[in-house]
Parts: structure tokens; C-alpha cells; sequence
């Protein structure tokens, strides 16, 4: 199975209904899929509900996978739109979600191992997440893809089904609403990230 | 080139995505703009801040997928025409039943 492309996989499993198929599938993205909604909804136990959501969606609807896209724009155009649809329910619900939404990341912090944030202080860290939580989740889902989940520019076209040029005009307001923003919280990031590769060499030495 | 264009091709020079051309242009033009250049500054340790916050560890929720997919109403539905007339046929039915009902009333 670990050797088959993700198509073949898709092919297998909705051919046969094999169940492993469908978990080598699941064991290749999940990481994707969890990360990608944690980041929009900005809730770990949201981001729970959301991939399990999207797996499911991705059983029930593999039958009808054209194939026009690659699996991998495929379910995460399913991940960021059911990210987007959690993130308007929950402003609904709650008026507004932005406290709410901090505080989980706080303590979803708490319980993820961060092993790879060793490049960024925690005051950046901190600043730059309260930062992220205030942007619409459009923009955040441009960012999400592109810095969190390393996309091309022409694979985030993909995904959320707009032209190249709209993905690039989205990142740079998306910018300078997080640069207008980290100004306002008086947060110099330049600072931060010397900081944070500076402790990373001295943790490395 | 001027400030408004260098600031629009900025994050891609900072990204590396700029034709070798394009991206020696905005370069020249940082190199004689002090305000750009601490526009780039800024876009560049924003950018590599954002690169570095990385990722969480997903859950394995593997073990409640598979029993949501045992679940009746749960099975994969299948594509194409055959995916279409699944979820359509009651209407196919209901719309069948008045068109013969249609037929035999306008032959009496």
C-alpha cells in the first residue's frame, strides 16, 4: 500500500471498498488535514470535529472523485471549506469567537508537542498566533496553506478554486493586515525572529 | 520602477518567485529606498516568522473514523449516473407516476 500514489489509492478503495486503502489514505493526511482546519478554526477540539468530518466526507464522496484535481487539492479544498463553514457557525454561535478562540489555542498549545518551534521565542509565538486569530478566515486559509502546509501558489489556486493572481493579492493583504496588526500590539516580529534563531543556535550548541 | 510597484512584488521577491529579471528590479530599487527597504526587512522576518510556528501533532482519530464509516447512511456513494439516480430516484419515481398519470387522463 505505502508505495501506491494517492489516485491509485482513491481507485482501490472505491473499487473494492477496501478499508486499508482508505487508512493508508488517512495516515498520509491526516497530519494535513488536522493542522490546515487547527489553524483556520483556531480550536483543537473544533479542528478535531472538522478532519473527522472531512475524512468522512471524503469516504462517502470518493465515488464521485473525478480526478480533475490531485487528490491532495482535493481534500483540502474539502478541509479549508469545512474549516470556513466551522469558523462562520462559531462566530454565529458566539457573536464573537476571537476570545474564545485564544483561549483554546492556549491550551491546545499546552497539550500539542511543539518540537519544531524552536525557531520562533515563545512571546512571538504567542503574538503572532493572537495576530493570525484576527484575520478573517479567507486570508487566514491563504496563509494556512502557504506557510503552514508549504503549497505553490498554483496548488492553493487549486484548492480554493480561484485564479493564481487572487491567491497573491489574498497573501498580500493578508500581510498587511498581520504587519498593521503586530504594530498595533506595539510587537516588533524582525526582533522576535533574531531572538528565536538566536536561542535555537544556543539550544543547538 | 517605482514604490508601489516594488511593494506589490515584494512578497514574492522575499518568496524567491520573481523571474531573475523582475526580481533584479525590485532589488535596484530596494537598494536606492530606505522606506522599502525596511518594508522588505519587515516582510521578510514576518515571512520567516510565520515558516517557523510549524505544525501541531494530529490526533490519531482513526479508530472513530472507522466506526463513523460502520455507521448505516455512512457508505461510500458512487459517482456518475449511477450516483445520480440513487439520490434522485424517488423524484424519478414521483415524476414518472404523473406523467402516466398525465397520459392516461388526456386519453379518456
Amino acid at each position: 500500500m505505502k508505495d501506491r500514489t494517492d489516485e491509485d489509492l482513491v481507485k482501490h478503495f472505491v473499487g473494492t471498498g477496501a478499508r486499508e486503502a482508505f487508512g493508508e489514505l488517512y495516515y498520509r493526511y491526516k497530519d494535513k488535514v488536522f493542522n490546515t482546519a487547527y489553524r483556520i478554526v483556531g480550536d483543537y477540539e473544533r479542528a478535531r470535529d472538522v478532519s473527522h468530518d472531512v475524512f468522512l466526507k471524503v469516504h462517502t464522496d470518493a465515488g464521485g472523485f473525478r480526478f480533475k484535481s490531485s487528490f491532495s487539492s482535493w481534500i483540502y479544498r474539502i478541509t479549508v471549506n469545512r474549516s470556513l463553514d466551522e469558523s462562520r457557525r462559531a462566530r454565529r454561535r458566539k457573536g464573537d469567537v476571537s476570545m474564545d478562540a485564544m483561549a483554546g489555542e492556549l491550551s491546545s498549545r499546552r497539550r500539542a508537542d511543539r518540537p519544531e518551534d524552536a525557531a520562533l521565542d515563545h512571546e512571538s509565538q504567542s503574538e503572532l498566533l493572537a495576530a493570525l486569530e484576527r484575520l478573517s478566515p479567507k486570508l487566514k486559509a491563504v496563509i494556512v496553506l502557504r506557510y503552514f502546509e508549504g503549497l505553490s501558489y498554483e496548488q492553493i489556486a487549486e484548492v480554493i478554486e480561484h485564479p493564481v493572481g487572487t491567491v497573491k493579492s489574498r497573501l498580500r493583504r493578508a500581510h498587511r493586515k498581520l504587519a498593521a496588526l503586530l504594530e498595533r500590539r506595539g510587537y516588533d516580529v524582525a526582533r522576535g525572529v533574531r531572538n528565536g534563531l538566536r536561542k535555537g543556535k544556543g539550544t543547538d550548541a | 520602477m517605482d514604490c508601489e510597484k516594488a511593494r506589490e512584488l515584494m512578497l514574492e521577491f522575499v518568496e524567491g518567485t520573481l523571474s531573475p529579471r523582475q526580481a533584479e528590479e525590485v532589488k535596484a530599487h530596494v537598494e536606492s529606498c530606505p522606506e522599502c527597504m525596511r518594508e522588505l526587512e519587515d516582510q521578510s522576518s514576518r515571512t520567516r516568522a510565520l515558516q517557523a510556528l510549524g505544525r501541531v501533532r494530529a490526533p490519531d482519530q482513526w479508530e472513530e473514523i472507522s466506526r463513523a464509516i460502520d455507521e448505516p447512511g455512512a457508505r461510500v456513494r458512487p459517482g456518475g449516473w449511477k450516483g445520480w439516480i440513487r439520490r434522485w430516484w424517488p423524484a424519478l419515481v414521483v415524476l414518472a407516476i404523473v406523467a402516466a398519470a398525465v397520459v392516461i387522463f388526456t386519453q379518456l
